[in-house]
């Protein structure tokens, strides 16, 4: 009876583990049941749509705003127009750059252009005077005066704070033109003085051994 | 629930930042240049103008990956005069007392290529939303255009030689005057490089 009762007990509890076991099992089935539809339910179908709309929207608006056009084609035809007939002595190129500064009513800068450019310095060739000291046996070479024969502003070197208006570029250039004039009218002494002193040594380098074949004691002076 | 949503918000949030990483570039460049004055002794004798008529198209295109929208394309126009000055440069000039010849050397465009302003004429097609379009490009348009003038005038002998010849007239004539001043007359030949 006892025995009877010990097997008994024991199915009971070999039945009783059983059913904890089971009940584990059962519970395990449910979690992984439970995290698979927790999963199916985090990436829902409008979810996933939602997420792929966003990143393909993304990328549209960075390839129109930042990203360069693929490909570029550049086509320049040129005609000549006009020849004439010139006759300058171009004796100095100044490479320079500068800001031009814009400001309005009161006093806040508006538009700032950096730009690099030259002048170039020179003389009227055809208007160069001889004349000769028969008496002190002088041939004298008088150049006329230096004047500011172009001035150039490099299209490439532009750069505009704020960044401006495409269909405004010419203006743009035109500012900076007469920005860099400005500058070498007023204050270009020593520019002028050196294109001057280049003019001088050039024709006394080129006439100097013309005048000394005619021989006759000649002497050359240019100023 | 809750925390699902907490993970959703931060999962796109990092998948945002991957776009703007993916789209991200990064460039750098630094230049230095040392200008210098230029004296010189060119003597120009031939300044030529030229209709230059430029014409710059840019096709953009939306990149998916493995594949591509096409966008219209932009287009920019501009007809414009340049002129250049062609002569000799003087110091190349060869005196040979020996044989009493002056070397006239070939001719070279003097300065830069320049440009008249108030001929521009510029017009502008199919600009998009966030055309890279700006002054920056439109003047490296006309940079460009402008060495290709240099070019094609360099590689013109007939321009080249008439500026030559024109530069022989106008130094004989300089050394003619020199020779009646002083009551001689000059012997001098010419001779082209």
């Amino acid at each position: 009876m006892a025995n009877n009762n010990l097997e008994n007990n024991i199915i009971i509890e070999d039945n009783k583990s059983d059913n904890q076991s089971n009940e584990k099992l059962d519970a395990k089935e449910k979690d992984a049941k439970s995290n698979k539809k927790s999963l199916l339910n985090f990436f829902t179908p409008k979810f996933i749509i939602t997420i792929t709309t966003i990143i393909v929207a993304i990328l549209i608006i960075f390839n129109l705003f930042f990203n360069n056009g693929t490909s570029s084609r550049t086509v320049v035809t040129s005609m000549l127009q006009d020849q004439k007939v010139i006759s300058e002595l171009s004796t100095l190129i100044v490479p320079c750059g500068g800001i031009y500064e814009e400001k309005n009513d009161k006093g806040k800068e508006i538009l700032d252009i950096a730009y690099s450019g030259t002048v170039e310095y020179g003389l009227d060739f055809s208007q160069i005077n001889i004349s000769t000291d028969e008496e002190n046996k002088k041939i004298i070479v008088k150049i006329p005066s230096i004047y500011i024969k172009e001035v150039y502003i490099d299209p490439s070197s532009i750069s505009l704070i704020p960044e401006g208006k495409y269909n405004k570029t010419t203006e743009y250039l035109q500012k900076c033109k007469d920005d860099l004039s400005s500058k070498f009218t007023n204050n270009s002494d020593e520019m002028y003085n050196l294109a001057k002193s280049t003019a001088v040594e050039t024709l006394s380098s080129f006439l100097d051994p013309i005048v000394k074949n005619i021989g006759d004691g000649y002497d050359l002076i240019v100023e | 629930m809750r925390s699902q949503l907490i993970i959703k918000k931060l999962l796109l949030a990092f998948l945002i930042c991957i776009c703007f990483v993916a789209c991200k570039k990064n460039a750098t460049t630094k230049e230095f240049s040392l200008l210098e004055l230029q004296r010189m002794s060119k003597l120009s004798t031939l300044k030529c103008s030229f209709k230059n008529v430029l014409v710059h198209e840019d096709e953009h295109q939306i990149n998916l990956g493995i594949t591509a929208i096409p966008l219209p394309k932009e287009k920019y126009f501009c007809e414009y005069i340049a002129y250049a000055n062609i002569g000799i440069d003087m110091k190349k000039i060869n005196y040979n007392e020996a044989t009493q010849t002056i070397t006239i050397p070939k001719a070279e465009i003097i300065g830069e290529i320049n440009y008249d302003l108030s001929s521009f004429n510029e017009k502008f097609y199919h600009k998009l939303i966030g055309s890279k379009q700006n002054v920056e490009t439109i003047t490296s348009h006309l940079k460009y255009s402008l060495d290709e003038l240099k070019k094609t005038i360099e590689s013109n002998d007939s321009i080249m030689n008439k500026a030559q010849n024109i530069a022989e007239t106008q130094i004989e004539e300089l050394i003619n005057n020199v020779y009646t001043v002083a009551g001689r007359k000059s012997n001098f030949k010419y001779i082209l490089e």
